[in-house]
């Protein structure tokens, strides 16, 4: 019940935080890169490891110096690093990878099939993204529902799922031995995941059917999240889905409100982004200003960069978003924390940012 | 929407003719002796637009403009200021009505600049004019009542503006001294998309495609790599397009069959670079199985190594130009006998254009 109750908070005039960060653009030395970042993570010597729409892996060592780490992936979404040197886990449309450079020529040699087990059909908008990873080192990640409004979908309504493409609109976990499990059903397209401090995982999901406005949402296992195509999948919810859809469409929804848990946030559709981007959190200890243990949240077309504070209130997280910057160029996708405090922003739209702080 | 204007125009052009109507003879006024620009200006035989649709002058240049009107009805060019709507001073010189004959159809407004007169057919129009020192876009119209729907055109005063370029509509994956890899959802004439494509395209002008859920073959092309347009622009993501010429697919028959109920379902584990190109590793059950392409005197040749087993069966079929590597093919079926050594066995598989 007490999720009911929850309450989020908007700001709609707050102060723009442009003046007080040092913007620096970070080209790639090769104008036909298409450096359209989709997936970002930090190398364990201060560099930055991006992958991009065309499949590249790029690194960007601390040095400055751009190799290209690996090639010819399927849009892959999200990076990790692995615990050998030379090794990464990225996520690309049908599978998790792992990329290994056997010869220590700063390129990977070994693509390792490392977990799948969702459907793939080629469609456009089925992206695998929102890919994180825990303390212990199991992987998550989220499958985006295609693009296609089907006849004989149940649950009508545009944007929705195929029903014939297991697996799609549920949020997984992949463990270090490379099991493929359920881990949270109900996402529509979700962005970005993160842990904060306390070890409690949130992502962003995409406006749309079922999903009012961008949200973030706190995920637990089992937890279903909002969007019904995945029901039919959910396999802690046997039966869930044919029975909503006996229903009268009133009752249905009504059910499916009492299903799915409520957002930690609310982003206003426009105000607050019309797309929202990955997320990350402010673990800088004040070296990026006093937003210190604050959400950072990316947003593709608004040119918006945003912050949210957020906070447990009897046992359930809630808070409130706030601009960031509005300057920060089309195609925000992912926020990466630098170890010296700075933030990288990774964009779709070609580019790369680094704001620091004073 | 033209029948009415068109029908007025007739009209008009036999009651224009068979009037007294004169013009006057164009003098250049003073200062205007010497010009900066002459531009000659026409029509388009019968099609009731002007032979130049767009003008380009300097801001504060003197100039001519010489129209000739080569057609069979009569003509007169408007410059209106930037902004302006030729379709909005076209009407206004049609609701003229007869009055508008005397006046050459030219409306009162303040929005018309410079013009030269009613030209009839075979006769010259001139007009002077100092181009703005205002940079923009000055658009040009004839406004014989009808003319304005298509006989308008732009005078840029300052420098055209670039054309956007057009999207291009192909990107294509160029292969040069180097194998390019590229995994995406292909379509494959014959077959469909495949989402789990792995396409290869070699130095040389071999391509294949190695499919990541069946492990196995699915198409194999010369020429021209792939067309990455669709997973590149727009939002992406919807499958490359194969550029050459397809000379072998396979859609859904099962090559390789392991001495298993069912020949055993490949999973699909990887692949490692090797010279650029991917050995490609699969399992069937605890068999481990790489597959490994390369391209000789014109042909595809798969090389398929498999580990711990005493045989395994490939099935030619679908297409019979497949051969095996010193083996006799009997009806398109190959059994390969490991060695007992060491349990494993190699064989090459080619398919050829």
């Amino acid at each position: 019940m007490r999720n009911i109750f929850l309450i989020t908070l908007f700001l709609l005039f707050s102060v723009s935080a442009d003046e007080y960060f040092k913007v620096e653009d970070i080209k790639h030395p090769d104008s036909n890169v298409a450096l359209e970042i989709g997936g970002m993570c930090l190398d364990n010597e201060g560099g930055l490891m991006m992958t991009t729409r065309r499949g590249e892996v790029w690194h960007r060592k601390a040095d400055g110096t751009w190799k290209l780490f690996a090639y010819g992936l399927q849009e892959p979404l999200g990076i990790r690093p692995g615990s050998w040197p030379g090794e990464y886990y990225v996520l690309q449309r049908p599978e998790l990878t792992r990329l290994l450079d056997e010869d220590k020529d700063g390129a990977a040699d070994l693509y390792d099939s490392f977990a799948k087990g969702w459907g793939f059909t080629g469609n456009y908008h089925s992206y695998a993204m929102a890919f994180s990873q825990d303390k212990d080192g199991n992987f998550y990640g989220g499958l985006g529902l295609p693009f296609s409004v089907e006849k004989n979908n149940p649950f009508k309504g545009k944007w929705l799922g195929t029903l014939k493409v297991p697996d799609r609109g549920m949020f997984f976990k992949i463990d270090t031995a490379g099991n493929y499990s359920q881990f949270a059903s109900g996402v529509r397209e979700p962005v970005g995941s993160a842990f904060n401090d306390a070890g409690d995982l949130f992502l962003t999901d995409t406006q749309g059917s079922f999903i009012c406005t961008n949200w973030v949402m706190h995920v637990e296992k089992g937890d279903f999240l909002g969007h019904p195509d995945s029901l039919f999948w959910d396999k802690s919810r046997p039966g869930v889905a044919d029975k909503l859809l006996k229903m009268p469409l009133k009752e249905r929804n009504v059910e499916l409100n009492k299903l799915r848990k409520r957002p930690v946030l609310y982003m206003p559709y426009r105000k607050f982004g019309a797309s929202v981007g990955g997320l990350t959190f402010d673990t800088t200890g004040g070296k990026f200003g006093p937003f210190s243990g604050q959400m950072i949240i990316a947003e593709v077309i608004n040119s918006l960069l945003m912050r949210a504070n957020i906070e447990k209130v009897d046992g359930v997280y809630q808070g409130a978003v706030f601009r960031l910057s509005n300057k920060v160029g089309r195609g925000g996708m992912r926020p990466v924390f630098a170890k010296d405090g700075s933030l990288y922003l990774g964009k779709t739209a070609r580019g790369l940012l680094r704001f620091r702080f004073g | 929407m033209l029948n009415l204007p068109l029908r007025m125009l007739y009209l008009l052009t036999v009651s224009l003719l068979l009037s007294n109507y004169t013009f006057a003879q164009d003098k250049a006024p003073a200062g205007f002796e010497k010009v900066d620009v002459k531009i000659d200006l026409g029509t388009i035989h019968g099609d009731i637009r002007f032979n130049k649709e767009e003008l380009v002058v300097k801001p504060g240049q003197k100039i001519k403009i010489v129209f000739k009107n080569s057609d069979e009805m009569p003509h007169n060019m408007l410059i209106l200021k930037p902004g302006s709507s030729t379709k909005q001073i076209g009407e206004l010189a049609m609701k003229m009505g007869p009055a508008g004959l005397e006046a050459g159809y030219i409306p009162k407004s303040d929005k018309v600049l410079w013009h030269i007169p009613m030209t009839m057919p075979g006769k010259t129009g001139v007009v002077y004019f100092k181009a703005p020192d205002k940079k923009g876009i000055y658009p040009y119209v004839c406004t014989i009542p009808g003319h304005f729907l298509k006989m308008i055109g732009k005078l840029y005063v300052g420098e055209k503006p670039k054309k956007k370029p057009r999207k291009p509509s192909h990107i294509e994956i160029v292969v040069d001294d180097k194998p390019y890899v590229y995994r995406s959802g292909v379509n494959i004439p014959g077959v469909g998309k495949r989402a789990f494509s792995i396409a290869v395209g070699m130095p040389g002008g071999m391509n294949y495609i190695f499919d990541a859920e069946s492990c196995q073959l699915t198409a194999a092309w010369t020429g021209k790599f792939l067309d990455a347009k669709s997973d590149w622009s727009g939002r992406g993501g919807n499958g490359a397009k194969i550029m050459g010429k397809v000379f072998y697919t396979n859609k859904d028959h099962k090559t390789i069959h392991f001495p298993i109920k069912g020949g055993g379902k490949p999973v699909f584990r990887g692949y490692r670079m090797y010279k650029g190109m991917p050995v490609f590793i699969c399992y069937v059950g605890a068999n481990k199985m790489t597959i490994q392409f390369r391209e000789e005197k014109g042909k595809l040749v798969q090389r398929i190594s498999v580990w711990n087993t005493q045989y395994v069966t490939y099935l030619a079929k679908p297409k019979a130009n497949i051969t095996a590597g010193g083996q006799k093919l009997i009806n398109g079926e190959l059994t390969k006998t490991a060695r007992p050594a060491d349990g494993m066995l190699i064989f090459e598989v080619e398919v050829a254009p």
